[in-house]
């Protein structure tokens, strides 16, 4: 899934969590598994130094590779650290919700990602749109707004704004503050506004959805990109597929990676994690003078 | 009624500066190029144009006001 749909479902996961979550921390999860992982996918060049994956699919998606990122587990791990340096469930929580939210939703394009690893490597994928980050930004944002994606993307826009009391002024002064300390720390560290702090929490809203129509326009008529929406699609880029695994095989590793799954988080609970959630309800309600 | 709080009240020149810096994004997006307004330079982008024409907006529609 693109990058703006990723930054437009935080909003709807914050709108809909109903307990008290850092948008900030939904935020952070949802760019994370891509966060420090997307740059060589599309490769770049300074001077005559060039970084750039030689199978940018089985490099982001894959192991070995970096696909890691884009396990239930990576998002576990990060909100468990969390929470363990910082005893702030709104964070650990937000962390968790937003890596699990890019995990799930990357399952749509045609390579998938290793939901269970590292019990499995088996990758889940629908195939509802082809996976072209080998063809470099530009191809990869002609095909994936050509194809179902740019549908999905469309959608993400429009759950966000049905949500639109979540952009309010009330919203974010009377929720959005009171649920992260990280906010009264922005304030007091940059000496942020309460217009700048506003206009934070809403430009990855506007920046996103922007993008969505953006992309969306600049491959129709400048790029001359044909739309198909069609299963898969489009039919005109050279997509990449994970591999075929036989039947058999993928309930065996599906029900493998459901047991390592379970009786690791069951585990790391017992062992520590409850102890940390325990200790961060002890501590005392975050500042709410940002408003 | 906690939507009478004038802090929660957004201003008309609030509005159109959001509006402005929306736009500003889709013809930058569409016609400069896209690597340039990522992630980080993107939400920058916004919060800079929403702050400094904000009170320009302002002025110009206390302007039309009196």
């Amino acid at each position: 899934m693109s990058w703006a749909a990723h930054e437009l479902e935080s909003y709807f996961i914050q709108k809909h969590t109903k307990t008290r979550v850092s948008y900030l921390a939904i935020l952070l999860g949802c760019f994370l598994p891509d966060l420090f992982t997307k740059l060589p996918v599309y490769g770049f060049t300074i001077g005559d130094f060039t970084l750039r994956a030689s199978d940018p699919a089985q490099y982001h998606r894959g192991w070995p590779g970096v696909g890691f990122t884009h396990s239930l587990m990576f998002g576990v791990v990060a909100a468990g650290l969390v929470l363990w340096r910082t005893r702030s469930r709104a964070w650990s929580l937000g962390l968790l919700l937003g890596c699990r939210a890019h995990v799930l939703t990357d399952c749509f394009d045609s390579v998938g990602t290793m939901l269970f690893f590292p019990f499995t490597t088996q990758r889940y994928s629908t195939g509802t749109w082809a996976y072209a980050s080998q063809q470099g930004r530009y191809g990869d944002a002609s095909a994936y707004y050509s194809s179902l994606g740019g549908v999905w993307d469309f959608l993400w826009l429009l759950l966000a704004i049905s949500g639109y009391s979540v952009f309010s002024k009330k919203y974010f002064f009377s929720t959005v503050v009171p649920s992260d300390p990280a906010w009264g720390w922005l304030q007091r560290t940059f000496g942020l506004s309460p217009l700048a702090m506003l206009t934070l929490y809403r430009s990855y809203f506007l920046y996103g959805g922007c993008r969505v129509i953006a992309w969306f326009v600049w491959s129709r008529w400048f790029d001359d990109a044909p739309l198909d929406w069609s299963w898969g699609g489009p039919f005109w880029v050279d997509k990449v597929h994970s591999p075929t695994t036989a039947v058999g095989d993928f309930l065996l590793n599906t029900a493998a990676g459901l047991l390592g799954l379970t009786v690791t988080l069951w585990l790391g609970w017992r062992l520590a994690a409850h102890r940390w959630w325990r200790q961060a309800a002890d501590r005392s309600p975050p500042d709410q003078s940002a408003g | 009624m906690a939507d009478e709080d004038p802090r929660y009240r957004e201003t008309p020149a609030e509005k159109a500066a959001l509006v402005t810096a929306a736009l500003l994004l889709i013809v930058l997006g569409v016609v400069v190029g896209v690597p340039l307004l990522n992630w980080i330079v993107g939400p920058a982008f916004v919060i800079t144009v929403v702050l400094l024409t904000a009170p320009l907006f302002r002025r110009i529609m206390r302007g039309y006001g009196e």
